[in-house]
């Protein structure tokens, strides 16, 4: 048995693909993380919460970037670097989210209230173990979901 | 270059159906619950509600995934339904699914059992030949 049947490897190039920007693609943005997910020896728990986070983040850029816009084009870029394993969420929505703006609600409040949505960042803040957005002059959007792998 | 990726899976759309256990609506769901594939949920669950059926037990054994989108389904009618004297039990939640529950304190505000007889039972329907 070589090293390489032995486990993952530790890094990926990153691996990319573009899906419209509509909700009947998020099964397949989840099995795109799932292929990549398994192909560098990830847990099914962590692939599970990489889909949940990647599902609830494209789900925000089509409902909030892109208006419901289903014409419209997400870029996901998925790459492991090390102990990181890092999936890249990229628009060029018109809405720039302000994550600022967006702090994390009170659960017991929220639940009080049967308030309906809004859930998506919280649930990505606490699967992932850092969550960045940008946006930069040109009008383009990302956020990176970022999850530290257990050896 | 840039392509579609379909990926090597099946497409698991969600396939809802419904059947009657006592005086307990129960909900038999089979596929993932996103934002895309929840409709067929929202339906129903609109259906009984309008329909004046408040007990409803949701099988959620054959789902392997559920997005904030299906938690706010569940959001949107567990207000009526508790107001109505009726409750919404979750049966068989997957450890993955439950642990998406929990991390937004669901599992404070719905009741879980491990089996659909189990999930019947909360609203006090004798199940099978054990009576209670």
């Amino acid at each position: 048995m070589s090293d390489s049947d032995k486990g993952p490897a530790p890094s990926l190039k990153p691996v990319t693909v573009s899906l419209p920007s509509d909700v009947n693609y998020l099964d397949v943005a989840r099995n795109f993380v799932s292929d990549i997910g398994q192909k560098v020896g990830l847990s099914s728990s962590e692939i599970h919460d990489l889909q949940l986070a990647v599902t609830e983040a494209v789900t925000n850029v089509i409902e909030h970037a892109y208006s419901g816009d289903t014409e419209q084009r997400i870029d996901l870029a998925i790459e492991r670097d090390g102990e990181c394993f890092v999936v890249a969420i990229t628009d060029t929505g018109q809405n720039r989210f302000d994550p600022t703006a967006h702090p994390d609600p009170d659960l017991k409040e929220y639940l009080s209230q049967c308030r309906v949505g809004g859930l998506g960042l919280y649930l990505m803040r606490k699967l992932m173990d850092e969550v960045n957005f940008t946006s930069d002059e040109r009008g383009v959007n990302q956020v990176k979901l970022v999850k530290h792998i257990k050896q | 270059m840039a392509c579609t990726y379909l990926g090597n899976n099946e497409r698991m759309a969600l396939t809802v159906t419904s059947r009657t256990m006592g005086s307990v609506q129960v909900i038999d769901l089979s596929g993932e619950i996103d934002a895309q594939s929840l409709p067929p949920l929202e339906t129903k669950l609109q259906e009984l509600t309008e329909g004046g059926f408040y007990r409803i037990v949701l099988d959620f054994g054959e789902v392997p995934f559920i997005a904030s989108a299906g938690l706010g389904v569940l959001m949107s009618v567990i207000g009526t339904i508790q107001d109505n004297g009726g409750d919404l039990v979750i049966a068989r939640s997957q450890a993955d699914v439950y642990r998406t529950f929990d991390l937004l304190d669901f599992t404070t505000l719905f009741k879980f059992a491990d089996s659909v007889d189990a999930a019947v039972a909360v609203f006090g329907e004798a199940v099978g030949v054990q009576d209670r």
